[in-house]
């Protein structure tokens, strides 16, 4: 088990060897791909250092925060629209049109809306990310609720449960798999659509903000440093929630 | 006291034509299976007992009430698909009483029910705190039983409950039923739908032959074996002749 564990690092250590092998070799030019020793000193920096300006902390924060609050806005908006959806035809048959035609259109060609309605500050960055994470939560959850086992609803209808317990003793928690598997993959969504906004839409902190802030003056180790941290925040917070996930849908798979 | 009635029960999808005719009277706290080709329809004559589809022509009443109206404790045989898989042993049998609206006294129902589940070896209220997941199938299919039971049902329905398991387990399963049933307070009405010809006679009072589709009665057959039901009795003549009883029946109905 402890071993099997230590092999998430193989994909990391490859990636570097690659890289190194890549930047003793000249295969790049170094001005856009630094060497993985010149990355990690700057990385080392930006997380050490209390300068203003230099230091990442406040955008890790703030893209953080933003990322969270952008989640928990889908999930508390997602979560009863799936389960209606999934429940009523007539719910479903009316937004249908709507979920699907917005979920094939990437999120952020619509900042111009966003924007329109929440300005440029941070709501309209959460808006248009928990809208997006909202779609794939709704359709999730929407599945869940459609692959709910007939037997137990046929079960606990013959022992005279009523609608409302059926729907939240029953359906609920037999779509609740679903609905983990939506957030899931809407918690990555979120961060990625969060980073995106701070990059097109102004902003004071946010690691989108350094990304292309360090991009368009060519400070290139620095944008690979704040790349490599917004990676490692996706893959903290994607452990995180596998773990509650595991804890909370104990059952799924067995 | 459950009295069944079913009286020239038909019921068709349209042209097709599943149920013919049914007659059966079944006594209070009587058990019955029904034994048929597969495909005669017995999975709707469950859905209609269960109050779940209507039928088409005739009646089935429940102490003079309609199925619908009655109380049912179901059995399926698919156990993965039937159970709750976010509850445990003890929450499974809960909601029995939750869906009732039954607050009070839960707990210290579901473990009166759990504690009959004691035959041999097995002893389901030593699982009550676990997941159904961590059950073997026969375990499981006995929390699906002590759900049923929970309900406090006029009529017990088993939808061929035991098929999934394997020769051993069907056998202790079906004394494990017997106990069971012998230890409730009131003697349940049982219909038992099975698949298994020695196991339809050594469950039931009468055997109930099924022909095939449209459904009909081929034939009831009476089984005289004493109770409390013995491994040993499926060794003797008797239960052999019954054996060739009911396959003649079931053989010319399937014709």
């Amino acid at each position: 088990m402890q071993r099997k564990k230590l092999l998430i690092l193989v994909s990391p250590i490859a990636i570097l060897v690659l890289w190194q092998i890549a930047s003793l070799l000249n295969i790049v030019n170094p001005l856009f791909l630094p060497t993985p020793y010149e990355t990690a000193l700057k990385l080392v920096e930006l997380l050490a250092s209390a300068e203003a300006g230099v230091t990442i902390w406040p955008d890790i924060f703030a893209t953080l925060y933003r990322m969270l609050v952008s989640f928990a806005l889908a999930a508390i908006i997602g979560i009863p629209l799936g389960l209606v959806m999934g429940y009523s035809d007539k719910i479903y048959y009316s937004l249908e049109f709507f979920v699907d035609f917005f979920r094939s259109l990437p999120a952020t060609a619509m900042f111009p809306l966003f924007m329109l309605f929440f300005g440029i500050g941070d709501e309209s960055k959460i808006a248009v990310t928990a809208f997006a994470c909202a779609l794939i939560i709704v359709v999730n959850t929407m599945y869940g609720v459609h692959h709910a086992s007939k037997l137990r609803i046929m079960a606990a209808k013959i022992m005279k449960a009523g609608k409302t317990k059926l729907f939240t003793k029953v359906i609920f928690p037999d779509a609740l798999p679903g609905t983990f598997a939506g957030m899931r993959i809407a918690v990555s969504l979120a961060l990625i659509i969060i980073i995106v906004t701070e990059m097109f839409i102004g902003t004071n902190f946010g690691l989108g903000r350094r990304i292309i802030d360090a991009q368009l003056v060519y400070r290139i180790p620095e944008m690979y440093a704040a790349i490599i941290i917004a990676g490692v925040l996706g893959f903290i917070v994607n452990t995180v929630f596998v773990w509650i996930e595991k804890r909370t849908v104990h059952w799924t798979g067995k | 006291m459950s009295e069944i009635a079913i009286e020239q029960l038909s019921k068709s999808f349209g042209a097709l034509k599943v149920l013919d005719n049914l007659n059966l009277k079944v006594k209070s706290g009587e058990f019955i299976t029904f034994f048929g080709p597969n495909g005669c329809g017995k999975t709707t004559l469950l859905n209609i007992l269960s109050g779940m589809e209507s039928p088409t022509k005739g009646s089935i009443l429940i102490n003079g009430k309609p199925p619908a109206h009655s109380k049912i404790g179901f059995v399926f045989q698919d156990y993965n698909q039937s159970l709750f898989p976010w509850r445990t042993v003890s929450g499974n049998v809960e909601f029995a009483l939750e869906a009732q609206n039954m607050d009070s006294n839960r707990e210290a129902i579901a473990e009166n029910v759990l504690k009959k589940i004691h035959f041999e070896e097995i002893n389901l209220l030593a699982f009550r705190d676990k997941y159904p997941y961590e059950l073997s199938g026969g375990m499981k299919q006995l929390t699906a039983i002590a759900r049923a039971l929970a309900f406090d049902p006029e009529v017990f329905l088993l939808d061929e409950p035991f098929s999934a398991l394997d020769y051993t387990t069907t056998l202790k399963m079906e004394d494990a039923l017997l106990d069971i049933l012998g230890k409730t307070e009131k003697k349940e009405t049982t219909l038992f739908v099975s698949h298994d010809l020695d196991e339809a006679i050594y469950l039931a009072d009468r055997v109930v032959v099924l022909s095939k589709r449209p459904a009909g009665i081929a034939k009831i057959i009476n089984v005289d074996l004493p109770r409390p039901r013995k491994m040993e009795m499926r060794l003797g003549k008797k239960f052999f002749a019954l054996r060739n009883s009911v396959l003649k029946a079931f053989e010319s109905g399937r014709k």
